[in-house]
């Protein structure tokens, strides 16, 4: 907050500051200022500047705010609310539609006040635009206040690694936001480490009854070992898959990984895109994996 | 005065001539009793004109009339009370609360900007918004990518813009639009538009434009067209096929949730499998390393076994 304004925000203010005050008559000028999301003193010069305002140089504003408390008369011309801009009818209609994702069938009343609302704000605008939650919100509401609380949960978790559910008892520390995706960094009691999950595998969460507090902060993290691979096509895939991208030499380029089976797993999936070229003991691990996999497939 | 504080009170003096007015005002009254216009007639001309295209990137709609129909030269400009004014009907509490919770779900500074000014335009008209109202949890839009302002921007000045885009094979190409729409699906932002070079209506993803979006030419060149639908350019491609898949006990989770369960023995589920793509398939198949295994049909299994071939010829 209380960045600098520039002379269009600041006049789009002082437009929205006289129909608030108006009808909000004797606000005093701190809560003014954290409605409008600006400092003290930008609403004092902001004042001040409305107060130079007025049909005529002879017909101005009428404000009093010395006291701390904030009114204003003679300004009726400008005591109209005004319409909302495309913007902010856009950024109000990504807001009702992940509620629309995350209400759930179920709740029909608030669906439809829902689809009332996106007619009246524009029907037009509300085309224009589409959001679909990546993450639960009662998930991450429960995580958060876990974290706040220093509690833990029971999660059921599906592992991105190799596409299992496991029952977990963990500790929620820090929301991370990454790449697009949502992260949970908590203490797994199960596992007596910190680990990371995606927020949107977490399939179920249970409040620990009774509860588990606390629990050793530092542990062990997985070792990273970087590998070498050629891309023969969809490069970009790569660049946003792994870590640590270099490029080493023609299609040839070293990578970090933490999981060896998670890779196996990619270098399969991309079927011939991704080459294991080094080092030779995973290359020679994973060569005998797909010798077996054709086995199974035919 | 502070050069910010005479700006801004120019443009709100302006705004209050041009609501307050029940006529045309011309240039010359507007001038001689606004102060800030200063300089010769030029000057005073190119800050009205600046002044003017602010206010309309507020959402102000400035009108411009004639006086004499037979006497086109002297304009005036006006600005009408019902346009400039929020329209909306009386709400409910739950329409309120619903509303505060779309606004409150920002967490990103710079949108949350407009956010907010959306809910102090509704706190203005006297309504009071209670999200205790509402008993489920406000969802919550993460997003720091300042392009997704400058696309809303453009969006809503119907300006086109140019970025440089990150393809498939790592390289970069200048695209140009005229964006259409913008959305967010699975964590990704995506700007939809008119592909100027392509001729075509092409989807991006934000996180693959490395530059910032370049404004290009004026506003209002374009219309979106009447059926565009962004929520219809980031829909799923539907699963209208059915293939034979195996998944071994209590594995690969993920394949789960588009499959009927046919039988079962000791070792493996057998199921009927919907999906969409060929090239998705054997991804997903080959992905599970060795959980899965597709039964059919036999077209789909055979690319699936060239597949493997070739990762067994490349891997030696």
């Amino acid at each position: 907050m209380a960045k600098k304004s520039n002379p269009t925000d600041k006049a789009a203010r002082l437009l929205d500051l006289v129909p608030f005050i108006y009808s909000h008559q004797g606000i005093p000028l701190k809560e003014l200022a954290d409605i409008f999301k600006v400092s003290e003193s930008e609403i004092v010069s902001d004042l001040n500047t409305l107060w130079m305002c007025g049909e005529s140089r002879f017909d101005l504003v009428d404000l009093e705010f010395e006291s701390g408390f904030v009114t204003i008369r003679n300004a009726e011309a400008l005591n109209l609310v005004r319409s909302l801009s495309t913007q902010e009818t856009m950024t109000l209609l990504f807001g009702l539609d992940m509620l629309r994702e995350d209400v759930g069938p179920e709740r029909e009343d608030l669906l439809s006040e829902i689809q009332t609302l996106r007619k009246l704000l524009s029907a037009q605008i509300s085309e224009l635009v589409s959001a679909t939650p990546a993450v639960n919100s009662q998930t991450l509401t429960e995580l958060v206040a876990a974290m706040s609380k220093r509690s833990s949960l029971n999660i059921t978790y599906n592992s991105v690694s190799d596409d299992t559910l496991s029952e977990r008892t963990v500790e929620p520390l820090e929301i991370i936001q990454r790449e697009g995706k949502t992260y949970l960094l908590a203490f797994c009691h199960t596992a007596r480490a910190r680990r990371t999950f995606r927020v949107d595998r977490i399939i179920k969460v249970v409040q620990c009854d009774p509860p588990v507090h606390g629990g050793p902060v530092d542990a062990v993290i997985n070792e990273q070992f970087k590998v070498e691979v050629k891309v023969h096509s969809n490069l970009r895939h790569v660049y946003e898959t792994f870590v640590d991208v270099k490029a080493k030499s023609g299609e040839t380029f070293e990578i970090s990984v933490f999981n060896k089976d998670w890779l196996f797993r990619e270098v399969l999936a991309a079927a011939g895109a991704i080459e294991l070229v080094g080092p030779e003991s995973i290359r020679r691990e994973f060569s005998a994996l797909v010798h077996q996999m054709g086995v199974t497939f035919r | 005065m502070h050069t910010v504080s005479r700006k801004s009170e120019r443009l709100v003096n302006l705004t209050i001539a041009l609501l307050a007015t029940g006529r045309w005002l011309t240039k010359s009254e507007l001038f001689a009793s606004i102060d800030g216009y200063s300089g010769d007639i030029q000057a005073q001309e190119r800050m009205f004109e600046r002044d003017k295209e602010e206010l309309r990137n507020l959402g102000i709609e400035i009108e411009v009339g004639t006086f004499d129909p037979l006497f086109e030269d002297e304009v005036g400009y006006r600005i009408r009370p019902e346009k400039y004014r929020l329209n909306l009907p009386n709400l409910t509490n739950i329409q309120l609360s619903l509303l505060s919770s779309a606004a409150l779900s920002w967490n990103s500074a710079e949108i949350h900007s407009q956010a907010t000014s959306a809910l102090v335009k509704l706190n203005a008209l006297g309504f009071s918004t209670d999200l205790d109202e509402l008993t489920i949890p406000t969802p919550v839009i993460a997003n720091s990518d300042e392009k997704l302002q400058q696309v809303m921007d453009a969006i809503a000045m119907r300006k086109a813009i140019s970025f440089s885009y990150r393809n498939k094979d790592y390289s970069l190409t200048e695209r140009v639009i005229e964006p259409y729409g913008v959305g967010t699906k699975g964590g990704y932002w995506y700007v939809c538009g008119y592909d100027l070079d392509r001729k075509a209506i092409r989807l991006f993803r934000l996180n693959r434009c490395v530059t910032q979006m370049k404004e290009q030419g004026k506003a209002n060149t374009y219309s979106v067209p009447s059926d565009f639908s962004m929520h219809h350019q980031l829909a799923t491609r539907e699963r209208s096929k059915i293939c034979k898949i195996a998944l071994r006990m209590n594995r690969a989770q993920a394949l789960r949730k588009y499959s009927t369960l046919v039988e079962a023995d000791d070792e493996w589920e057998y199921f009927d499998f919907a999906y969409s793509d060929e090239a998705e398939l054997i991804h997903d198949i080959l992905w599970q390393r060795g959980d899965a295994k597709l039964l059919g049909p036999a077209e789909v299994v055979e690319k699936l076994r060239s597949s493997l071939t070739q990762l067994v010829t490349i891997h030696g």
